[in-house]
Order: structure tokens, then sequence, then C-alpha cells
């Protein structure tokens, strides 16, 4: 294995190191803010319908070397600020100054993004279909958990929590997920469970959040088969600020007096104090939270404490590191189920004072060192340490799980209109719990990513990803997923996207070694699981607008797409109710979705609507159809209209999912055949004030207190009210 | 803005409105039914691997599968005490205690073959005096109904 790396690296090296020589010309200026006149760390500069670009350093300057005699736009955009274009810059022999004075924009809908080619494009350049969570739609949703955000977003969803990226995932008992969750790009799912861990995430710190949905294993391997999620954290601002949040809130009692189980309605809050400065050309910032949660049904509690941390180590102007860490400790209620459907909120008899408590730690590093103006490595890195133990009457289950994760990325212009991206990757983790045993693994990657513009306005995206997985030191499955894509830009704000790549992921250590009960589960292991493996399309397009009429920011995008699996793995009970996790042989999910976002009247309202339709099933070898795939809504749409004048914001939101057509996990009455699936409607109110310092939000979600089921014996959240009060020193 | 951009804003913001606050749906809604806890003072005896409540429509005990309405989750053999909860429309209803003399999940899986076999494996543990006396099940409401089983 070791003398294939070494072939591997050899190899690309070779490639990455191709130099292209030209009589060229070269860009360089400064991006300072248009208010105080300071410059701006970390503005990225492009030149448009190429790979060129480049990042500004601490003195606000960038420079943009080799490129081909032409007349060209040049871009320039930052978190924070409206994105400035411009045009007509006529590169030849002599260097050209630019300078671009950017003006605030808190609200700006990021347009530059890092996970669909690991590396720095304009959304509409990207081959595959992209979603942004940006800093608006966090901060009207005053999230704890980015978990609440997802559902709002066009083909994203949760089941109890899990990441549903194109129904891709459904439910597996959080034992694993078939979409992978970055932070800062290092992975972040636990090592034997593969499943997300919300709780750790620092949602106020978030710059944004990218959401690569075309499916596939090529870019990021195993779980990243159906999409992509990374959570790309703020850097420090340039003047030292303290920000003070506090969110408190109630849930209400339940409309029907015969589900009231407690006294008084249940209460939360959640406290955040957030520091960040510079320190000569260095930032960076800490954040310690606390949130205490009565819950809306009695195992709902939660009482946790983060604390999080990230340092920016700008070095010079061709090296800079980042180091990131995170420790989080909790101790939540353990819901199993409902006691019934008469007490829907309550815990099973004996299991009121079921709980779990645990910590998790989490750190990574990235250095990124750019050797030429066009030739850049980036090391990253990382460490993944989670411990819990449940005290519950059926279950007193423990876990122990570690991770380390490295990874090295090469990426080369290797002319104006062509890039080479590639890497190596490992991961190495070490689990001991009473539910799985004592078990390790390993896998070792190699990546190449390569992008062509055949003409300005086409591009051409080939990519793949060899990767080899032990578990316990035993060869588990060996893959290489390759992933072609096409990108079509036929005139300004329009573009056109297809791609086809296939996609793997081998089974984590939970779906193969787990043994344990809770309450009336049952699981079994089942070692001889085998990879899952896809086959995935997608066609998409986009078309944006900064103003037309009435309308502006106006995006309007569409994807129609196809994966076909093999040997799926799903959570599937046998006839005695003992869950195992078994190979469904084959299923396709095939899907489209709509979505619309658009000023009105010069960003005084803001509208977006989102559909996305999915036809999940499993079919025989011969391809016709024999079942619905569980835990998949069909139908999702998910609305917003928000109102912003002077400093005042209200807004509505609606949320549909239609009845989840199967479930599998609990068993039915045989005769009744009694169930509670129900479609989901939920609507959300909130208003508040914003001014540059102060800002206070009121929200009341699920206003109607509409009753449902996410997973069957499981109710939804109850209407609960909250006030947010956020002050910056 | 001018008039006309005003009255334009207004009439998307009621359109908008309208649309998602029609006929608002409440979701699922507080069910009918029975529950409590069934307790078994006495050992139990080797032959019954669990014990259930059955609901039933009459009295008329050799046509089980006719009369059957529901039944609770079995009580696997050596346990005390355990909550049932059965969901029933509003009506009148025998209920009485059944030994399982199969393996509940045995009994589940086959539940139709087993209901019409000429030799149904169940011994009803209560006496008929018992069974006799119906309970009245009201709309939306959950009756409390504790029962003690004594293996005979």
């Amino acid at each position: 294995m070791v003398r294939y790396i070494h072939k591997f690296t050899a190899l690309l090296l070779i490639i990455t190191g191709t130099i292209f020589g030209q009589d060229r010309g070269n860009l360089q200026g400064t991006v300072i803010d248009s208010i105080n006149r300071n410059p701006i760390t970390g503005a990225n500069v492009y030149v448009q319908h190429t790979f060129l670009g480049s990042a500004t350093d601490t003195l606000g300057n960038f420079s943009i070397e080799n490129i081909r005699p032409g007349t060209y736009s040049i871009v320039c955009s930052v978190i924070g600020y409206r994105k400035e274009v411009i045009h007509n810059i006529k590169i030849n022999k002599t260097p050209i100054n630019l300078q671009f004075d950017l003006k605030r924009d808190i609200l700006a809908i990021p347009q530059v993004v890092v996970t669909a080619t690991r590396k720095e494009q304009d959304i509409l350049e990207s081959p595959f279909s992209v979603a942004v969570i940006g800093p608006r739609e966090i901060r009207e949703k005053s999230a704890v958990r980015l978990s609440e955000v997802l559902p709002y977003i066009p083909g994203v969803n949760t089941v109890r929590g899990q990441l549903n990226i194109r129904g891709a995932s459904g439910y597996t008992l959080g034992a694993g997920s078939r979409s992978l969750l970055l932070i800062d790009g290092v992975p972040l799912l636990g090592s034997a469970a593969g499943n997300i861990s919300w709780t750790i995430v620092p949602t106020s710190e978030i710059e944004r959040v990218e959401i690569v949905k075309s499916a596939g294993g090529a870019l990021y391997g195993s779980s990243g088969m159906g999409g992509v999620m990374n959570i790309i954290t703020r850097n420090a601002p340039l003047e030292p600020k303290t920000t003070i949040r506090i969110k408190v809130g109630g849930y209400s009692q339940p409309h029907y007096s015969q589900w009231k189980w407690r006294a008084s309605p249940g209460y939360f809050h959640a406290v955040e104090i957030t520091h960040g400065r510079t320190f000569g050309t260095h930032n960076g910032w800490i954040r310690m939270q606390k949130y205490l949660t009565d819950g809306y049904s009695q195992l709902d509690w939660e009482d946790a404490y983060n604390l999080t941390g990230k340092v920016k180590l700008n070095i010079n102007s061709k090296l800079n590191a980042t180091i990131y860490g995170n420790y989080y400790t909790e101790e939540v209620g353990l819901a199993s189920q409902w006691k019934s459907a008469a007490d829907p909120f309550e815990a099973p008899l004996g299991d009121d004072n079921d709980h779990s408590i645990g910590y998790k730690f989490h750190a990574n590093g990235s250095l990124n060192i750019i050797l030429a103006p066009d030739l850049i490595i980036k090391i990253k890195s990382g460490y993944f340490d989670v411990k819990w133990q449940n005290y519950g009457r059926t279950n007193q289950d423990d876990s122990r799980e570690k991770k380390g994760f490295a990874e090295v990325q090469i990426s080369k212009n290797l002319s104006d209109v062509s890039n080479l991206t590639s890497g190596l990757s490992l991961q190495l983790a070490d689990i001991n719990a009473q539910l799985f045993g004592k078990h390790s693994s390993q896998s070792y990657a190699g990546f190449i990513l390569f992008q062509q513009k055949l003409w300005s306005s086409l591009s051409v995206s080939l990519n793949g990803r060899m990767e080899n997985f032990l578990v316990d030191n035993i060869s588990l499955d060996r893959t290489f997923a390759p992933q072609f894509a096409l990108n079509w830009n036929p005139a300004a704000g329009i573009a056109l996207r297809a791609s086809i790549g296939k996609g793997f992921r081998v089974p984590t250590i939970a779906e193969l070694y787990t043994r344990s009960q809770l309450n009336i589960f049952r699981v079994e292991p089942n070692p001889t699981l085998r990879s899952e493996t896809s086959l995935a399309y997608e066609f998409g397009g986009t078309l944006r607008s900064p103003q037309y009429r009435l309308l502006s920011n106006f995006v309007l995008e569409g994807a129609l797409f196809r994966t076909h699996f093999k040997n799926l793995i799903e959570p599937l009970p046998d006839e005695n109710g003992i869950i195992h996790f078994e190979n469904i042989t084959n299923a396709v999910i095939t899907g489209a979705e709509l979505s619309l976002t658009t000023g009105i009247f010069s960003e005084l309202f803001r509208f977006t609507a989102a559909y996305t339709w999915l036809d999940p099933v499993q079919i025989n070898s011969s391809g016709s159809v024999i079942d619905t795939l569980s835990y998949r809504y069909r139908h999702h749409i998910a609305t917003t209209l928000s109102y912003r004048w002077m400093v005042a914001l209200a807004g509505v939101e609606y949320r549909y999912a239609s009845r989840i057509e199967k479930v599998e996990l609990f068993q039915m009455n045989p005769v009744t055949k009694a169930d509670k699936r129900v479609p989901i409607h939920i609507w959300n109110v909130f208003f508040g004030l914003q001014w540059p310092r102060w800002e206070v939000l009121f929200r009341v979600d699920n206003i109607f207190q509409y009753y449902y089921v996410e997973l069957e014996r499981n109710p939804g959240e109850e209407r609960k009210f909250s006030i947010t009060l956020s002050k910056t020193f | 803005m001018n008039s006309l951009g005003i009255r334009i804003v207004i009439g998307i913001t009621l359109i908008y409105l309208i649309i998602t606050t029609c006929s608002i749906p409440t979701g699922f809604k507080p069910i009918s039914g029975v529950e409590g806890m069934l307790t078994f003072p006495n050992p139990w005896p080797d032959h019954i691997h669990a014990a259930a409540l059955v609901v039933l429509e009459d009295l008329e005990l050799e046509e089980l599968s006719n009369n059957l309405i529901t039944y609770s989750d079995p009580v696997e053999a050596g346990t005390d005490s355990a909550y049932y909860f059965m969901q029933l429309i509003p009506g009148r209803y025998h209920i009485t205690a059944v030994g399982l003399t199969v393996s509940p999940v045995l009994f589940a899986a086959n539940i139709d073959s087993f209901l019409t076999a000429p030799q149904v494996p169940l011994v009803i543990l209560d006496d008929l005096q018992t069974i006799a006396n119906p309970i009245v099940i009201q709309s939306e409401k959950i009756r409390i109904y504790d029962r003690q089983v004594f293996f005979r």
C-alpha cells in the first residue's frame, strides 16, 4: 500500500509541477472597507471565467500573476460585504493596479464556495448543486442548533436530527450517515457510528454553510456519497469585539388537556459570550455557551456547556495557519419512544430518569502554503474524542471513540483555464464501546480533481478518489469513485450543470457490530454487511439577476436528480422484531427540486420558496418497484417571507412535509394497524429590531401547535416562544 | 415607495398569509382507549409464554377471530407488572386477560392464521363474570383500567 502511495504522490507532483510559460500579465491591488478605509483580510479576488484568483493578506493586498493577455472582469467577494465586479480590465505585459472599495452588507448572500471543487469558486461556476446558508438565515432562525435551520433549505431535511440530503440517509438510529459533515473542511462524523453531532457546531460563529447536494464519493469519499455539508467558521474581526447573546423561552403546554404532563410549561435558555480580536497580524476568537432546556417532552431535556475557539495565524503573505478547538459536555434525557399515543409527551413507565452523560472534544488545524501564485498546498489535520455513558432502565451502554484525520492537498493552475487539485487523506479510529466491542478502523485515500474550461463559458470537471478501508486491520473494501461534470454559463447570471458520479460507503462499526437494547429496540450485529455503492446523475440550472423590475438579488434554481444504490444499508427488523443492518439489493431515489429567492422593493421584503420531490423506491433486479424506502418525505415545501425596514424586521415561515410513507423500526399493532403518521405543517413567525451593536428577536415556532411525528412514537416539537438579546461591545 | 408600491406590498402579504393560513390543520389529536397496569401476583406457569389483554366486541369466546378488536402489547413470562395501552373507538367492549402458549413474536407474525385455526394458542385467564362486565370508552378519553391477572 505504501509503495502505491509513493507512486501516486510522485505522479501528482509531476503532473502538478507542469508549468506553462507565455507572455503573461500581472494584476495586483488592495481591498478596503469603503467606510473606515481599513484593509480587508481574506477577501477573494479572482478573474472571472478563469481559475486565476487570490486572497488578500492582512494589509488587504492581493496579487494575481501569469494572466493571459485579454480583457477580463475582476471579481472581489468576502462575507459581510457586497460583491464588487470591475469590468473591462485589459491585461497585457504592463502590471495593473486595482482598488476595491467594498460596501458593508452583513446579510450579503455568499457567492463564492469552496466545498464543491475543494477551492474557491463562484457559485455559478460550480459543476455541482450547492446550497449556501448565509448569516441571514442563521440570525433569523436564532438557532442554537444548526439542525433547526436545515429543514428550510431546498433538498435538505432532517429526520429526528439525522441529516438527509435529497433523501439519501433516511433514518438509521444514528448508526450511519450518507451525508458528510465537515467543519472548516475537516470531517466531523463520529468514528464508530458515523452520525452527525450537531451539538458541537458553534452556530453563532458560522460564516456560512455550504451543502454540496450532488451525490457521489469522488470529492470526499465514503460518508459523502449522499452529499457534503461544510460549516465554515468565521475569522475574528479586525477590532476587538465581545458579544453577549442570551436566548430565553418556553414551550406551550399541550393544546389538549389529556396530554398535559407537567404542572408548568417547559423552559429553556442559551447564554453565549464570544470575544474576538487581532493580535499583531493574527486573530482569534473564543466562545462559551451554556444551554439548558426542560424539553418539550419528558426526556427531551438537556444541560450542556460548550467551549470553542479559533486562532488564525497570518505568518506572512504566503503562509497562514488555523487552529480550531471545541469541548462540549452534556447531560441529556435518553428518549426512545413515547409512553403511548394517549400520552405522547411522556416517557415509558419506569424510563422517566433515563439519561446519558458524555463529552466531545474536537480539534483541527490547517496550514495553507502559497508556493507560487498558482500553486497552493493545504495541510489539514483533526482529532476527535467522544465519550458517553447511558443510565437507562433497559440500557447502560457506554462508548469511547478517538479519531485522527490528516490530509495534504495540492492545487495547481496548469493554465488560465485549467486547474488540478490532488491529495492524500488518512483517517484512523479507535473505538472501545460496550455496544460495539473494541475495534479499530483505518482509511487511506488519494483524490484528484481536474477542471478545464473548454470555452470561457463551458467547463468540464473530471474527479476521482481511490480509498482503502480496513477494520481491525483487515481490508473491508477498496474502491475507486470517478465523477464527471459539466458547467455551462450561456449568459451572465445563468448556469447549467450536469454530473454523473459513483459513490460508495463502507458500513460503520456501529452497523457491523452493535449489540444493544433500549426500551423495545433490540439491535443485533451483522458483520457480513458489504459496502454500498451508488451511481448518481444530476442536471440543474441557476438563474441569478441582481435587479429585475421590483425584484433584487433574484435567484431561481432547479435540479433533476437520480441515484441508483446497490447494497443500500438499512436497519430492518427481522421476524422476531430484532433489528439488523442489512444490505437492500437495489434502490433508486429520483427527485426534483425548485427554489426561488428574491428581494422585493429593494430588499424591503425577501421571499424564499423551495419545493423538493422525491421518489425513493426499492427495486428488483429487473428494475420493477417492489417497495418504498422508509423515512423519506415525498414532498417537501419551505417558504419564508421576511420584511426589513430601517432597524425593524419581521417574517413568516411555513414548512410542509408529506406523510412519511413507510416506517420500519416500530411494530404496529397487527390488529388495529394504529399509526400516528401525518403530514407536517409548521408555521413560525418572528419580529425584531437590529442595530449595529444591539439586536432583539422574538420568535414563535410552530405557532398553531401542530402535532406530528417525525419518527413513529416520537412527537415533533411543541409550540415554543423565544426572545434573543444580543449586545456587542 | 409610491402608493402603488405600498398597495402591491400589502397585496402580496395578504395573499401569502391567506395561502398559508387557510384551513390550518391540527395534526394528530387525542385518542380514546384504555390504559393501566397489568400485575401478576402469582408465579407464571411454564406453558404460558406471555400474557396480554384482548378487547372483544361481544362475549362469544368461541369465535375469537370475529370478535377480536385489538390486544395489548404482550407481557413476557416472569414479569411482575407492566403498563398497557390500547386505542379504541368510543363504544362498549369486553376485556379479558389471555395467556399465549406460543412465543408472542410468533403469534404477532402469524396472527391471521392462528385466529382462524381450530386450536387457538390462547388460554383465557379471567372468569366469565369479569369478562361479562363491559367497559365504556368515550370520545377522546382514556379509560384507566388496572388489572390483576391470576393464573389458574
